[in-house]
């Protein structure tokens, strides 16, 4: 009796000790960075060795074990020709591996790399000696071999066949836009050499491709240590491609080839990308297709993928692994070679949002990732994925770096392209792990938003590389499933980031919320930015009751276009006067071009918010007069169904010129779009706001939307950030001579900037060292083709009357547009009557509004 | 002192074999209605600062939590009655032995085991401005009626509720009944009672604890009612069908969590009030009838 006792009481302490102890497995797995976390994530990158013995420009590489495989191009641009065709050449010339050669070009017309043997009588092959003290080359028995060499070609003797016509004197024009045509030709280069830098070889090069219209798209090392080469030759006659795979060893030699030209049929009409597995299989990727051939080229099966797929690589075991893009977003699945099928897709929480997203296993990880922020690496075998390298925080700028391959020894190595700055270094990068503990200490500042653009990060690259005291860190939430439901409960939980990308959020819900700074404290005490430097009234229209809680580098304008008579002396038009213009013109006239009946009500709506809605009181006025004749405005225009885009386009310009079209509407107009419209119109245009009955002026419209966190501990670090943006020199695009941002600058003095390189008429350097020239291009726009010169005088005055016009941010309300246009749905196709839909309305947002107040 | 001693010794194996639960309930229950309290004292989540009542007294003046909160309370006096009422029918007809027994009662349950998002395409079908009644009134000659954005919709959602909760109400009551002692039931007939007098004095009073907590459970499910019209009718739907849950839901998103917590403190304190008088009712009845 007692012993049943005793263990009724062992059993209960048993059980609550394991209760207590699952209490234990509550704890939050959510990664909140700290300063550890973020120095585990950072690596180092460095050019790879040996980049200088490279010539051309990359197209692809690969790695095999160590070793990486080259293959680049050079577009040798030439002066006009003598009218000459190139006579088919084929230079075979022997070299070593170390060979860096600098000689007279050979032309080449045929589509081989390899040099045929002389005596079949179709090319002419010619050695040439080496010029005495630019190469040293070693020869061997020239018509045995299959080997041909790099050679730098000179410029002014050869010329290209092009399709296009040609002159009498030899020039070619292009037949479509009669310009013309420059002259090119084109060289391949294919190296190979150890991630050192050492054993640099250069395995082929074939010249003077232009004309062949052949063209390597892919290729893969095997194991075996054979190379192959994807090639696609486009037919201008029967305008196809056809494909065919070239396989040689590693000393260029051509050991065999594979026609692929049954592959492919019905839909599938190119191959994007090659792979070979561990058993030397070779796969091809077409657009929804993956075909399986054995190494010899036989066909083994195909694989039909239930969505679009960029991405096919290769795990650390040697299977193929391929990202679809099905319909419940973007899954990554195995190839089984026994089944002949994909495989479960893989568990990944992670959003991969293009081909370039998925990176090759190497070493540990079966596979990796990169989802715009960070590199991860993911184990089939655990289904976890685990964040290796961080972008911003390793200081590298994402955008510029790409075909990013992972090694075996846990290094990752990518190419790296920066256009935007001369003094990048371009080229192969190798990316080693940082020791975390030699990383220096350094404040950090968290910079979150649904979505971070890539210039944001790459400027918070430059910044964290500029100065030793503050690191910014990105959290990008665009990787999740629902980025602003995280965002938002990452705010509740406490983790309030210094600074907010306000981009695509509601601003005035957190402005209400009292989460923003005032970032005039900031410029009060900063000597080097001024609210002076601002343009005031956009500067006003971002103020909220006299404070100044975001800012944006630039803005747009949103506009509509007209003719200035239409205005008849007014500044702005009512809904009315819209509708009485159309009448005054009659023949069917319509204010708006290629608009359906919601896109109108919209427009209209979103200029004309206070006349339907008091805040203060929560009174709407939807089941007015004036929205319903609103309604029935918006409804002599089409369905969005019935606008044909393809068959039923009518030219806008032509439209207008027939009084048939009377505004064209701007969403965020920029400066050349005065000499395009005024163009257009034949006659003195007007830039005004969308039609409303308050009279007022144009709305302002921001993209980039920076906020600084009201209680951050780092304010002064976000504000030493976030003033990086708001400099002269970053408005007007600095040492590249152009602006990061469409519409205009925020700054007076950048504004200028633009006004200057837009309207002068001699070239000039600007302050920044740029070269500038006279504005001379011209803007296709349907069927009129507008010459874009420098703006003249007027012209400049005008764009000044526009940005000053400019006195309300363009209002868009998610829900209440929701339900506008749901229940108009039911006017526009006949099923109720205006104001039957009109008092619905009023009584859904006037729910809303005053749930709101 | 003695006698002190040992029941602490024997209330002390009781004390550490609960703590578990204890924690439980305080982390999952205690805790977060402490922290429902503290956000409807403060004026918003991400900024706070202390206001005391002011949410509630604002609450009261805006006119969506009113509608909301007239709304919920409408329907539930209409639908927990109604439900309680017919279900108690029901499960009476269904204890006499009629044919087919079995198969109404498995007949009236299934509705139970149907997935929400089925019911509302369902809902849809029929009651949709262009569904099956519609097109039957329009047959007839009659004219269409805007099923969900009308004063119509809370008879739509009420028979929505009826026909989704009588069957497992009704098995609740048919259990009850099947408690009640045969004995008492004979001894009315031989005193010559009547049904009816059979069913006020011995039936209802026997029942009286099952019909406080069908009723307990209709008023739960009355809110729960929620899910079907968001479905239905999304965010922001015609006023009439406007729920205080609608309410909470998009002041939760909107971040306005000071809103969101007073109005739950509200509802929590009538639900108190009402579940306390039903209480009180029941006592009342059934007292004779408990041991």
């Amino acid at each position: 009796m007692k012993n049943r006792k005793w263990m009724k009481k062992a059993t209960a302490v048993i059980l609550s000790a394991a209760m207590v102890a699952s209490l234990t497995g509550c704890g939050g797995s959510g990664a909140k960075s700290d300063q550890k976390d973020i120095k585990e994530l950072v690596y180092d990158a460095q050019v790879m060795p040996g980049m200088d013995q490279i010539k051309g420009d990359f197209n692809n590489f690969a790695v095999n074990g160590d070793t990486v495989y080259l293959y680049t191009s050079e577009w040798i641009e030439e002066s006009a020709p003598d009218g000459e065709a190139n006579e088919p050449q084929i230079e075979a010339r022997t070299a070593e591996a170390e060979v860096t050669a600098e000689t007279e070009d050979a032309a080449t017309q045929e589509q081989t790399a390899e040099t045929e043997d002389a005596t079949a009588g179709e090319e002419t092959a010619e050695t040439e000696d080496a010029t005495a003290g630019e190469e040293t080359a070693e020869t061997e028995d020239a018509a045995a071999t299959e080997q041909t060499t790099d050679t730098e070609e000179a410029t002014d003797d050869t010329a290209e066949t092009t399709e296009e016509s040609e002159t009498e004197d030899g020039t070619l024009i292009d037949e479509e836009f009669g310009v013309e045509e420059y002259q090119y030709t084109v060289n391949q280069y294919f190296y190979s050499m150890k991630t050192d830098g050492s054993d640099f070889k250069e395995i082929f090069s074939r010249l003077d491709c232009g004309d062949s219209n052949e063209w390597m798209n892919d290729f893969r090392v095997s194991d075996s240590g054979n190379i192959y080469m994807l090639y696609s030759c486009y037919d201008m006659q029967t305008e196809k491609n056809t494909y065919i795979i070239r396989i040689c060893d590693t000393s260029g030699n051509e050991t065999g080839e594979i026609p692929l030209d049954d592959l492919l049929s019905g839909d599938e009409t190119y191959f994007q990308s090659m792979q070979l597995d561990k058993d030397g299989n070779i796969y091809l990727l077409g657009d929804q297709m993956i075909y399986v051939l054995d190494a010899s080229g036989a066909k083994l099966f195909d694989v039909k993928l239930d969505g679009w797929s960029s991405g096919m690589t290769v795990t650390n075991e040697g299977n193929i692994i391929v990202s679809v893009n099905a319909e419940d977003g973007v899954q990554v699945k195995a190839v089984d070679v026994a089944k002949k099928a994909l495989g479960e897709a893989y568990k990944l929480d992670a959003n991969l949002y293009n081909g370039n997203s998925l990176i090759g296993g190497a070493g540990d990880y079966t596979f990796y990732f990169n989802d715009g922020s960070s590199i991860w690496g993911y184990d089939a075998k655990s289904s976890t994925a685990k964040e290796l390298l961080n972008w911003v925080s390793s200081n590298i700028n994402a955008s510029n770096m790409n075909n990013v391959l992972a090694l075996p020894d846990g290094r990752f190595i990518a190419t790296y392209y920066d256009y935007s700055t001369e003094d990048a270094e371009n080229g192969i990068y190798i990316m080693t792990k940082v020791d975390p503990s030699q990383i220096k200490d350094k404040t950090v500042i968290t910079y979150a938003g649904t979505w971070v653009d890539d210039m944001i990060k790459s400027q918070a690259v430059r910044f964290n590389k500029s100065q030793d005291q503050y690191q910014i860190v990105v959290k990008d939430y665009s990787s999740s499933d629902d980025p602003i439901k995280d965002m938002n409960a990452d705010l509740i939980a406490g983790n309030i980031p210094d600074i907010i990308d306000l981009s695509g959020l509601n601003t005035d819900q957190y402005i209400a919320k009292g989460m923003l700074a005032d970032l005039y404290t900031f410029m009060e005490k900063d000597p080097d930015i001024n609210k002076e430097d601002f343009i005031d009234n956009i500067l006003k229209v971002l103020e909220t009751d006299g404070k100044l809680y975001h800012i944006s580098p630039s803005f747009g304008v949103s506009a509509l276009v007209c003719k200035t008579k239409d205005l008849g002396g007014k500044t702005s038009l009512t809904v009315k006067d819209v509708q009485q213009l159309e009448e005054k013109y009659g023949n069917g006239a319509k204010a708006f071009h290629m608009r359906s009946n919601t896109g109108v009500l919209s427009m209209f709506f979103t200029g004309n918010y206070d006349t339907y809605i008091d805040w203060t009181t929560g009174k709407c006025s939807f089941d007015s007069q004036e929205f319903i004749d609103l309604l029935e405005y918006a409804n002599t225009y089409p369905n969005d169904d019935d606008i044909d885009w393809e068959n039923g386009y009518e030219s806008l310009p032509t439209g207008i010129r027939n009084n048939k079209i009377l505004f064209a509407d701007l969403y965020s107009m920029s400066m050349e779009e005065v000499e395009l419209y005024s163009e257009m119109f034949q006659e003195d245009i007007s830039f005004i706001g969308y039609p409303n009955d308050q009279g007022t002026g144009l709305a302002a419209t921001i993209g980039t939307d920076i906020g600084i966190y009201a209680k951050s501990a780092n304010a002064d670090g976000a504000w030493e950030f976030v003033k990086t943006f708001l400099t002269e020199e970053y408005i007007s695009g600095g040492k590249n001579g152009y602006m990061y941002y469409s519409g205009f600058p925020l700054r007076k003095d950048a504004l200028e900037n633009e006004i200057k390189k837009n309207s002068t008429t001699v070239a000039y350097t600007d302050k920044f060292g740029n070269e500038i020239q006279p504005l001379d291009s011209s803007w296709g726009y349907d069927d009129i083709e507008v010459k874009i010169k420098p703006l003249t005088d007027a012209q400049v005055q005008m764009l000044r009357d526009v940005i000053a016009s400019v006195d309300h941010m363009y209002g868009y309300n998610d829900e209440i547009s929701t339900i506008i246009t749901e229940e108009s749905g039911a006017y526009f196709s006949g099923q109720k009557s205006a104001k039957e839909v009109a008092d619905i309305i009023q009584n859904r947002v006037s729910t809303y509004v005053n749930e709101n107040r | 002192m003695k006698k002190k001693h040992r029941r602490f010794k024997e209330r002390k194996w009781e004390i550490v074999l609960m703590t578990p639960s204890i924690i439980g309930v305080g982390l999952f229950f205690i805790l977060p209605f402490c922290v429902v309290i503290y956000y409807s004292m403060v004026d918003n989540p991400l900024n706070p600062s202390f206001v005391f009542l002011d949410n509630y007294s604002r609450l009261f003046q805006n006119s969506a939590f009113l509608q909301a909160a007239k709304n919920t309370a409408v329907f539930s006096a209409i639908a927990v009655p109604l439900s309680v009422i017919l279900s108690l029918g029901m499960a009476l007809i269904l204890e006499q032995n009629i044919p087919l027994r079995s198969t109404f009662r498995t007949f009236f349950l299934t509705p139970l085991m149907v997935p929400t998002a089925s019911i509302v395409l369902i809902w849809q079908v029929f009651f949709h401005y262009n569904g099956a009644i519609n097109e039957f009134l329009l047959h007839i000659g009659a004219g269409k009626i805007d099923w969900f954005k009308s004063a119509y919709s809370q008879i739509v959602i009420l028979i929505l509720f009826l026909w989704k909760n009588l069957g497992y109400n009704m098995v609740l009551f048919m259990a009850g009944l099947g408690q009640i002692p045969r004995d008492y039931m004979e001894v009315a007939d031989l005193d010559g009672a009547t049904g009816w007098q059979k069913f006020i004095y011995i039936k209802i009073r026997y029942l009286s604890p099952t019909i406080l907590f069908v009723a307990i459970m209709s008023l739960i499910n009355s809110f729960k009612v929620f899910r079907e019209v968001y479905l239905l009718t999304g965010d922001y739907p015609y006023d009439t069908l406007y729920l205080l849950q609608h309410f909470m839901n998009n002041t939760f998103r909107a971040l306005d969590y000071q809103k969101l917590s007073a109005a739950a403190i509200i509802m929590c304190l009538v639900m108190v009030v009402i579940i306390g008088i039903l209480f009180l009712i029941e006592n009342h009845f059934g007292k004779d009838v408990e041991g």
